[in-house]
């Protein structure tokens, strides 16, 4: 029994029963501390770039060697399918310290001096910070990264590494190529996890005596934030898919065999080395006795293609899932749930609503993320608010999967692909083959939860930010009443003689049907009104209780018709 | 209060037998009409009064001065937490009540799509399969649920999804409803039977046919006061806390449609407003239903003074009687001894434009302070904060989660309202709400307590007002501070997401 997991006690049951009842029962209940209670402290590891199929713990083919993160991972509670919310670098930050959804980027405007894609955009002033929240409840928070988008005073607590490469404005990429390019990339990811790691450990023991404290350490390149990585794809094997609106991201690049194999090299021996880091931030908590009373929340904020189905790059717009699935783990104080592992598709907006449940204190609405802490109370992972896909956006494209199927969006050509992604299949060809054509069921129901997701529409984006489309109504106001035409009572328009099908708005007050006896044109509300009353469309002076008038009135026009004859 | 529930070592054992067999059964698999906890056997009852189309102006706890009596909507008030300002963030009645079901935002609409069944307006749409509704979330967390109201469309088969959260459901039909939504009466009262409550600009529109629905149900199930629509929703609400108070902790919602129009009340409480036929009341004419409901056209009042004057004396009548209605709710609360347990959360959804602006109805472009200024208060078990005033903008989204929060339910990510719950201990919601948001239609609202944005969502028709100096929104002085109006004009947007959307006949456009 926890007595972290005390309810908060409102009609003043004592302690000791309040914390019996919801160890017992207390699967829903929302944990908060006692105040009583020495309260948590958090360690929050963000290893850049890095995969969980190189993590041994998660993939038993990993190519490299992780016994540290290894050892983590049997300690702590491990999500399989993690896949950030929205890539790359930047964004994943944004969703991971604000606990509010990046994807589908509708909020990006066109930022100076940095990339004009969507997603390249620091966290607005109205978004919640998990770290702002902590402060204000007396937390001490640190945050070592080389972002230099986290800057102001909101971010009086950010620490920048030792020795990061200062990046001068306007950033000159390099050549394209495997060698002057990808390979630098993936190294800067490396040492930016280094520096990180290593400035963490020393953060460790400052903090020790300023407990509770949160600690954020988050490896950045900060060549991210000015400069889209570029996507490398084998010459005649993708068809020309736009990345992003921005140019030069999308390389052709002749690859294979020993560039392959360089690259592959590299980034394996560069996982190795960032496990061993995260080994000595590790033992640094047991050694100074904070791993008894600290959550390590550890993930990776994106991975990277390593040439598997013809791309090669980071945020690529791959079928290829274990390009995108990141290591994600919570080590609870105590040791709960260590070795559980859970399919449940978590993302990194969930990060700060779990740490701020953790530390006790209470979440800010706008953040959209779940409360994992659930998880640790007991509650099944089948009982969390349901998430049956994982959505992610890159610049225009969103990548939508569920547990058997993934879906590519391209945002500019509106080209859906389909892959039958069922882990259980042997054939790797075959569960890389496009079925869009095959399953169109399938794609309609991934389309419509990426939309759903977004809110109900997905965004277009020019190059200042999200379009909206042209108009469609007037905007004339002819008695100047301050209700434009369309929806004003008082009938402003002239007469409308003509059956133009624009004219069937749904405001009701257009002319819609035309009257049966009279052929007087009737609005919507007036039609609904005599339908209803007698079966035929009629106007004011034809319809309503009096029909007999009606009735009487075509008698009278019937006469005349034969007379006519 | 703590031994209320005897909350001794014994309890906690019952509790752990109970969890054991849960859990046993969880192993069966068939746990699926069993609560997944035994948690909350200590948690406060709570119960949610919602009032359709109340004005703040109209209530006595806001306006030291109203045109009728509001005593027992003041008496709560005074052992309340009230909220200056609060602003729906969606209206009217379809968006609100989506909003205040399921926790979830409705503004901006982006997800409107028409809707059989429903009003062809921007916002109207059934809860999405997706949304979680907090009685369902309750309800899984062992929380015993029930609601009852008159609401046309909670009783109608576009929230059939809400009813099956429920464990007790108590519809009433009592409003006629509106018959071409739902149908349930299917004997109205003929053309002859509402002559007297048509004014003339309305005598050929679809509000016909929803009088003679409305007179003749209750040309059959109204005699006395206590078959009037409030009162038969709150007498169900009465029996339900007798069911309810066995199985604590409960949540109980008791959502009247009164006062909306028509605007009907019992004889008696217009008594205090003289016995004197005014205006239109001359020609014979009783003014119950002065505007298009629910698509909410505004009528330019061209009728006289003395006329809008008995409309407003109809609708004070009508609070009033409500308020009535809701004191008894309340006593009998009282008699039950549940007064010190539970939470009593109330707020209504949007409110009306009597005269205002030379307008009577409810219309989008003129949604200003008549109509987005509700009431909303929160009563804590122990009345802590009681008679305090926030001003924090409280608003619709923010029910779900607070109720939540008081229970120690988790609440899903999805539910963006502020837990104030959390205001009771002390400690102030995590996040600054510097304004409020809303949307009505196809309009966007937004200001705070000095300023206020109205436009349509394709950001024309921008007005501003200050609300320091024109409490009454008379002046647009968007020319003169189009800083303000950009500042409040991006509020809206980075609350939308990033953009407005817009909107077509079929839908959403885009944006």
């Amino acid at each position: 029994m926890r007595e972290r997991f005390t309810r908060r006690g409102l009609l003043g049951a004592g302690a000791a029963g309040a914390a019996g009842m919801t160890a017992l029962g207390a699967a829903a209940a929302r944990p908060r501390p006692a105040a009583a209670q020495a309260p948590l402290n958090a360690l929050l590891i963000v290893l850049p770039c890095v995969r969980s199929s190189h993590v041994n713990a998660f993939d038993g083919d990993s190519p490299s060697k992780t016994p540290n993160l290894d050892d983590l991972t049997h300690d702590s509670l491990r999500f399989d399918r993690a896949i950030p919310e929205s890539m790359p670098a930047v964004s994943v930050r944004r969703a991971l310290l604000t606990g509010m959804r990046a994807y589908p980027f509708r909020d990006w405007r066109a930022q100076p001096d940095l990339p004009a894609v969507p997603g390249w955009t620091p966290i607005y002033d109205y978004q919640p910070l998990l770290t702002e929240t902590l402060r204000r409840h007396g937390v001490t928070t640190e945050y070592i990264t080389d972002n230099p988008l986290l800057t102001g005073p909101r971010f009086p607590d950010v620490r920048r590494t030792p020795g990061a490469p200062t990046v001068s404005l306007p950033h000159t990429p390099a050549q394209p190529g495997i060698a002057t390019d990808l390979i630098p990339a993936i190294d800067r990811a490396r040492d930016a996890a280094v520096r990180s790691l290593r400035a963490g450990a020393v953060a460790l023991a400052r903090l020790r005596t300023q407990q509770p404290f949160f600690l954020g350490v988050d490896g950045f390149d900060p060549v991210d934030a000015y400069e889209v990585p570029r996507v490398y794809v084998r010459p005649g094997e993708i068809a020309d898919e736009g990345v992003g609106p921005t140019d030069g991201r999308l390389v052709s690049l002749n690859f294979g065999g020993d560039g392959l194999a360089a690259v592959r090299d590299r980034y394996r021996k560069n996982v190795e080395a960032i496990d061993d880091w995260v080994g000595r931030l590790i033992d640094r908590l047991h050694d100074l006795d904070l791993a008894g009373n600290t959550v390590v929340y550890l993930l990776g904020d994106h991975g990277i293609s390593l040439g598997e189905h013809d791309y090669l790059g980071k945020a690529t717009p791959t079928s290829h899932r274990p390009s995108y699935e990141v290591p994600y783990l919570i080590r609870h104080p105590e040791g709960e749930k260590s070795g559980d592992d859970v399919d449940w598709y978590a993302s990194t907006q969930d990060v700060a609503p779990t740490l701020l449940s953790f530390m006790g204190v209470g979440v800010p609405g706008k953040m959209e993320g779940e409360d994992l802490t659930a998880l640790f109370d007991d509650v099944d992972q089948w009982d969390l608010p349901p998430r049956p896909t994982s959505i992610t956006a890159i610049g225009t494209s969103v990548i939508v999967r569920n547990n058997r199927w993934l879906m590519v969006r391209d945002g500019q050509e509106l080209e859906r692909r389909l892959y039958d992604d069922d882990e259980e299949a042997d054939d790797d060809i075959k569960r890389y083959d496009n079925v869009a054509n095959d399953e169109p069921g399938v794609l309609t129901d991934l389309s419509i939860a990426a939309v759903v997701a977004a809110g109900g529409n997905l965004p277009e984006f020019g190059p200042e930010g999200a379009l909206r489309p042209p108009r469609e109504r007037s905007d004339d106001d002819t008695d100047d009443d301050g209700i434009p035409n369309d929806f004003d009572a008082v009938d402003n328009d002239e007469p409308d003689d003509d059956d133009e099908p624009g004219d069937e708005k749904f405001n009701g007050l257009k002319a819609v049907a035309r009257c049966a006896i009279c052929g007087a044109p009737l609005t919507l509300r007036h039609a609904a009104a005599t339908i209803r009353a007698g079966g035929r469309t009629l106007c004011a002076e034809h319809s309503e209780a009096d029909e007999a008038l009606g009735e009487a009135e075509e008698e009278e026009a019937d006469p005349e018709e034969v007379e006519a004859r | 209060m703590g031994s209320l529930r005897g909350l001794t070592r014994r309890n906690a054992f019952k509790l752990g037998g109970l969890g054991a067999a849960g859990l046993a059964l969880g192993a069966c698999g068939d746990d699926y009409f069993d609560p997944k906890t035994d948690y909350g056997k200590d948690a406060p009852n709570t119960l949610l009064l919602f009032t359709d189309s109340t004005r703040a102006d109209y209530v006595g706890a806001y306006n030291p001065a109203p045109r009728n009596k509001t005593p027992n909507i003041d008496a709560l008030a005074k052992e309340s937490l009230m909220f200056n300002l609060a602003v729906p963030e969606a209206m009217p009645t379809g968006p609100a009540r989506r909003c205040l079901l399921s926790g979830v935002r409705s503004f901006p609409y982006r997800n409107w799509v028409p809707t059989k069944g429903l009003p062809l307006e921007p916002g109207w749409i059934p809860i999405p399969d997706n949304y979680p509704i907090f009685t369902e979330v309750m309800r899984e967390a062992g929380i015993e649920t029930a609601y009852c109201t008159d609401n046309p469309f909670l009783i109608g088969p576009r929230f059939a999804n809400f009813r099956r959260t429920l464990d007790e459901v108590r519809p009433s039909f009592a409003q006629g409803s509106y018959r071409f939504l739902n149908k349930p009466f299917k004997r109205p009262a003929p053309r002859s039977a509402v002559e007297r409550y048509l004014l003339p600009e309305l005598s050929d529109s679809v509000e016909v046919g929803r009088l003679r629905a409305m007179a003749g149900w209750n040309s059959i199930y109204r005699h006395r006061e206590n078959q009037y629509a409030a009162a038969r929703v709150v007498r169900s609400g009465i029996r339900l806390i007798d069911d309810l108070k066995k199985k604590r902790p409960f949540f109980l919602g008791v959502d009247t449609f009164d006062p909306h129009e028509p605007i009907d009340p019992p004889v008696y409480y217009l008594q205090r407003f003289g016995s004197e036929p005014k205006g239109i009341e001359k020609e014979g004419i009783e003014p119950i239903q002065p505007f298009e409901t629910p698509y909410s056209w505004s009528v330019h009042v061209d009728v006289d003074d003395a006329t809008v004057e008995r409309v407003r004396e109809l609708y004070a009548a009508d609070i009033t009687f409500v308020d009535n209605w809701l004191g008894r709710l309340l006593n009998e609360l009282a008699d039950q001894n549940l007064l010190d347990e539970t939470v009593i959360y109330y707020m209504s959804d949007h409110g009306l434009t009597l005269g205002e602006h030379g307008l009577i109805g409810k219309h989008a472009a003129r949604a200003q302070w008549h109509i987005y200024h509700v009431p909303a208060m929160i009563r804590h078990p122990e009345k802590k904060l009681a008679g305090r005033r926030s001003d924090f903008f409280a608003s619709t989204h923010d029910v779900a989660r607070t109720l939540l929060g008081f229970m120690g339910v988790r609440a899903p990510g999805m539910m963006t309202g502020e837990d104030l719950s959390g205001l009771f201990e002390g400690t102030p919601p995590t996040h600054e709400r510097p304004y409020f948001t809303a949307c009505y239609a196809d309009y966007v609202l937004a200001g705070d307590h000095d300023w206020f944005l109205i436009a349509d969502s394709e950001g024309r028709r921008k007005r501003l007002y200050n609300k320091r100096d024109d409490p009454c929104e008379n002046v647009d002085v968007s020319a003169q501070h189009p800083e303000i109006v950009d500042r409040l004009w991006r509020v809206l947007e980075d609350e939308a997401g990033g953009t407005l959307p817009q909107f077509g006949s079929k839908g959403v456009l885009g944006g």
